[in-house]
């Protein structure tokens, strides 16, 4: 992620970071075989916000996973900055995870035995980075979200916007390529909800590029596209005011969109 | 892609474990119950392990304290049945002669005896040696010298080589040693030389005295024990062979004027621990065993506390940690969790080593004086500490490290498997737990065996003195005979005496001695009888009965015909089916040289059977002679006095009667006596049974914990089964039951294994088989007690789950 302040470049100057061809994820049980994900095809562009949107058992979570290399689909191609990730063994991965992507989860997920400071300097310490930059950068993350005060706190000793202030800090403080945001706001209440979407905007404003999982459309309507899944597919894709799907199915599903 | 993580140099991967260690003491401190668990179950593992270590490593790791002590070997001679016997003075001098393989041989025997010209007359230990004695050791004096070839040549001058503890209680510490003369056994001896401290070799000698071989000793009597150290570069095998060779030779030059079956040869070290080795080692097997049930319980503990740790484990992941770093930082909570065990160990061990000592009483372990905690000792827990980390968390953390990311992430949930893995865990601490159990069962029993064994005398009430007559006062057979005649009935009249007596064997006493004898009419008896001088006192003051004839009286006097009490196996032995009273019998090989072999000794008498080598072996025949009739050996001998009140509140009057006699005494209880008779097994089987409770206890509290989280794991179900009508009973039954189904296979698991532990006890087994069907019963029973009460906790717990809660709490 670029630490300056840019102003995103438009689609047509953007390169691919994600893409996603024929993507599918099939769960197997004793006896049933779940198709959470069926046959994705997603493009995200470097700088690019974009939100996925649908109900739950919609395939939103399965779908993050995938992109954030928790989970591997069961067929199709996964280019991460143009290179394919399925071949990428565990360690591999675990490095990708690291150093290109940053994760925010609707539990926030801190550390409870951490300080702020250190649950923030994690990833830094699995990369290996020397104890000076890497003092620099989780002071620099927690500036940037107004947390630089509560240092040497507990996560027990935060309110929950503060603690996904904190998590927030943890995921840009790698400067990762893109950041995954799980239901980022789903724990808190609205009006920290609100700030930590403004503080995503506030980073995709710097040139961020941002992937948010969300049921709440007023949330997603702080990214520049989303997509909506249903049954494992994207039914929908909304570039600005601009639906490009078939509405009238997901109004026969019984889901529509809050506009 | 870059792969590397953490690559960056020493210093990093320092710092890097240096921030694990720190978050893993944070850890444990936020968690002080399952850290004062924990480091309490593996404190008992590592404790109980090291103690036993430190004792192994003292007696049979540590080397004797002599120079390349590798190279001083024992050496016996082989009897028919292939046990040991002393070497024969003609034997010796053929080996010292014939043998390539040692740079220094020696021979010695040793005794008490009283040692005059101290600052007062001792009671001591005298050992007689051959010239090179001391160089087979390699010790040097730590003033004056040892003994020179002329010393110990027949006639040679009378020299004396002390120890440094008689150097400094008894000369004063003195530096003018050679101005010293020392009386022993009537002779005088110029004191030439202070061993080093510590150099007490064999036993516990005082004194040393030069000794030459007897040209008139035959090679059937077997007087000489026998050191030598090997030369360098020569095994003990080439040795045993070099030694093989002359006794082959002897054996076709003197055919059955020989009786030894060939020479054996052991280190000195093997010698003396050999006797203690199995049970040491089997001792220590079961400290591991236990230390391995304590792993499993932290293992197991942790695995539950790992449960809950899912999260930052998954978060942690996300974040990028490669599985091996997550590893680490969970195998290095298990380190320090270990490392705090070894050090909470090591002062248990300190605690658990006390108690062993007392359980041993001294002279029950050869080396003790050896046994601390050293470096090693520290070492060694240390070392276990670092298994025990291993162990206990290597496993867990692999498990928890291999686990579903997202799963955790996303949904929290079990992922299952882990109650088959708590099964296998708590089902191995149950099969480690039986197989302790049931070796303490054994060993219990047989200890029961051995504890009942009636010794065939009474011991209680009885006071026992060892004495030596200085040979200065008592120069011959009348002067000995005199003392008994007026010191017994002086010794009777004390105040609590009822009754006093003297022998020249103490039954259990570790002493002893047989020789072959003449049956009037039948000629040579056909085997060797134990020998013994006791008077009627001795029989009275120790309860054993008369069973025919009469006991020792007035009418045996010095010039009567000698007469002679004997046991019952030697009436059956010797005269089957006939009255043993009144026959005669003469040349009796322990004495014959001193009083003839034709005078003859009239059997007036048959006293009961004695255990008196020790009371696992049956009784021996043995003939007692009178001691006011054939004194001669009586000079060195044992007062046993029966009291009607605390035996060792007599020793004071005792020790002034003897005193004026000039006769120095060690006093002792027959009751301690016959409690050291068995000091080793209750050794064996106090330290196993306290290792066997420590495992039944961590097994089930290993069986509490996981049925206790089990029961956690499982509220909603519960929940569910009670809203829809389940009885507590039926909810306790299926905890239990779940529980059990576990317990059993680890029981079975424990009863297919014991073949291993049972041969290993086999040779400390009395009178008891190794698969004895009551022991495995009442262990299994006891088992399944302990595993019910342990799961009926958690399962009644269980039955007052309130079903709206346990609803909710999804």
């Amino acid at each position: 992620m670029t630490a300056s302040p840019t102003t995103p470049s438009t689609a047509e100057s953007r390169k691919s970071l994600i893409k996603l061809d024929g993507v599918t994820k099939v769960y197997y049980t004793d006896e049933l075989e779940t198709h959470a994900l069926a046959g994705i095809q997603l493009d995200i562009l470097e700088g690019e916000y974009v939100a996925i949107a649908g109900p739950s058992g919609g395939g939103k979570t399965t779908l993050l996973s995938i992109l954030g290399l928790l989970d591997s689909p069961t067929s199709g191609v996964y280019l991460l900055g143009g290179q394919p990730v399925e071949s990428l063994s565990r360690s591999q991965r675990a490095d990708v995870r690291n150093q290109r992507i940053g994760f925010i989860f609707q539990a926030f997920n801190l550390i409870g035995d951490l300080t702020v400071y250190e649950n923030v300097e994690l990833p830094l310490t699995y990369r290996g980075m020397p104890t000076d930059e890497r003092r620099k950068r989780v002071n620099a993350a927690l500036e940037r979200v107004g947390m630089s005060h509560r240092t040497n706190h507990y996560p027990a000793q935060l309110s929950g916007g503060q603690q996904q202030r904190v998590a927030v800090a943890r995921a840009v403080s790698g400067d990762p390529l893109i950041l995954l945001a799980d239901e980022p706001t789903g724990n808190l209440d609205s009006a920290n909800g609100e700030a930590i979407m403004e503080l995503l905007a506030e980073l995709h404003g710097n040139g961020a590029t941002i992937c948010m999982v969300t049921h709440d459309p007023r949330f997603a309507r702080h990214a520049e596209r989303t997509v909506h899944l249903f049954d494992g597919r994207i039914v929908e894709e909304e570039r600005g005011d601009r639906a490009t799907t078939d509405q009238q199915e997901l109004r026969e599903s019984g889901f529509g969109i809050d506009r | 892609m870059k792969t590397a993580q953490e690559s960056h140099g020493a210093d990093g991967l320092v710092t890097s474990f240096l921030r694990d260690l720190r978050y893993a003491g944070r850890r444990l401190r936020n968690n002080l119950g399952f850290t004062t668990l924990g480091v309490l179950t593996l404190a008992l593992g590592i404790g109980a392990t090291t103690a036993v270590f430190s004792v192994v490593n003292g007696i049979l790791l540590k080397s004797l304290p002599y120079p390349d002590s590798n190279q001083i070997v024992a050496l016996s001679e082989r009897t028919k049945s292939g046990g040991e016997m002393n070497v024969a003075d003609p034997n010796f001098l053929d080996l010292h002669g014939q043998s390539h393989s040692f740079s220094s041989l020696a021979f010695y025997s040793n005794y008490p005896s009283t040692i005059l010209g101290g600052s007062e007359p001792i009671l001591a230990g005298i050992a007689n040696v051959s010239t090179d004695f001391m160089s087979v050791f390699r010790v040097r004096p730590l003033m004056g010298r040892v003994f020179t070839h002329d010393e110990t040549a027949p006639g040679g001058p009378a020299s004396a080589v002390v120890s440094f503890n008689y150097w400094r209680d008894h000369l004063g510490s003195a530096t003018d040693i050679n101005s010293h003369i020392l009386s022993v056994d009537g002779r005088s001896y110029q004191v030439v030389g202070v061993m080093p401290t510590g150099f007490h070799f064999p036993d516990a000698t005082d004194v040393w005295l030069p000794s030459s071989i007897s040209t008139a000793a035959t090679r059937t009597a077997h007087n000489l024990q026998v050191v030598g150290r090997l030369k360098t570069g020569v095994s003990l095998e080439s040795a045993r062979t070099d030694l093989d060779l002359i006794y082959r030779r002897l054996k076709h030059d003197y055919g059955t004027g020989m009786d030894a079956y060939g020479f054996n040869i052991n280190t000195l070290h093997d010698e003396i621990v050999g006797p203690v080795r199995t049970p040491l080692l089997l001792l220590l097997a079961a400290a591991v065993l236990v230390l391995l049930v304590a792993c499993t319980n932290v293992a197991s503990t942790l695995l539950a506390a790992g449960a809950a740790r899912r999260g930052e484990i998954a978060v942690r992941a996300a974040l990028g940690a490669r599985r091996g770093r997550v590893l680490r930082q969970l195998t290095t909570e298990g380190l320090l969790l270990a490392m705090l065990g070894s050090a909470a160990g090591l002062a248990l061990a300190a605690a658990v080593l006390k108690f062993m000592q007392l359980l041993a009483p001294a002279g029950a372990l050869p080396q003790s004086g050896t046994i601390s905690l050293d470096g090693r000792v520290v070492t060694f827990a240390l070392a276990m500490g670092l298994l025990a980390a291993v162990l206990s968390s290597l496993f867990p953390a692999m498990r928890l490290s291999t686990e579903s990311i997202t799963h955790d992430l996303v949904t929290r949930g079990d992922v299952g498997g882990r109650g088959r893995v708590w099964g296998i865990l708590v089902a191995s601490e149950v099969a480690m737990a039986l197989l302790l159990l049931v070796g303490c069962g054994l060993l219990v029993r047989s200890f029961a065996k051995v504890a009942s064994i009636d010794p065939g005398f009474r011991s209680d009430g009885v006071l026992t003195a060892d004495i030596a007559l200085p040979q200065a006062k008592y120069p011959d057979d009348a002067s000995i005979a005199t003392f008994y005649q007026q010191i017994l009935p002086e010794l009777a009249r004390l105040p609590g005496v009822k009754q006093a007596g003297m022998t020249h064997h103490l039954p259990l006493s570790g002493s002893g001695e047989n020789g072959a004898f003449d049956i009037e009419g039948t000629g040579r008896a056909s085997s060797y009888t134990y020998y013994s001088i006791a008077n009627t006192g001795f029989f009275r003051s120790l309860g054993v009965p008369l069973k025919r004839g009469r006991f020792f009286d007035d009418r045996d006097r010095p010039g009567t015909p000698d007469v002679a009490l004997v046991n019952e196996t030697f009436a059956k032995q010797f005269f089957p089916g006939v009255d043993v009273v009144g026959r005669r019998v003469r040349n009796l090989a322990n004495d014959d040289w001193v009083y003839g072999p034709d005078r003859w000794v009239t059997i007036v008498g048959v006293v009961a059977d004695m255990h008196e080598a020790a009371l696992t072996s049956a009784p021996k025949p043995t003939i007692y002679v009178n001691p006011y009739q054939r004194p001669f050996k009586a000079r060195y001998a044992s007062l046993t006095l029966q009291s009607t009140v605390p035996p060792e509140s007599l020793v004071p009057a005792v020790q002034a009667i003897l005193r004026k006699a000039a006769v120095p005494a060690t006093f002792a209880t027959m009751d301690s006596r016959l409690s050291g008779a068995v000091a080793g097994r209750r050794f064996s089987t106090s330290v196993l049974t306290f290792f066997a409770v420590i495992a039944l206890l961590l097994a089930a509290i290993g069986i509490y914990g996981v049925v206790s989280y089990q029961v956690v794991q499982r509220t909603r179900e519960i929940g569910i089964r009670i809203a829809l009508g389940a009885q507590p009973a039926s909810v306790r039954r299926l905890i239990v039951i779940n529980s059990m189904r576990v317990v059993a296979l680890g029981l079975v698991v424990g009863i297919l294994a014991t073949p291993v532990l049972t041969r290993a006890l086999q040779s400390l087994l009395y009178d008891i088989s190794p698969t004895d069907p009551g022991t495995f019963v009442t262990v299994l029973l006891v088992f399944v007690l302990v595993a019910l009460a342990a799961s009926l906790i958690p399962a009644n717990r269980a039955t007052r789950i309130a079903p709206m809660l346990a609803l909710r709490s999804e």
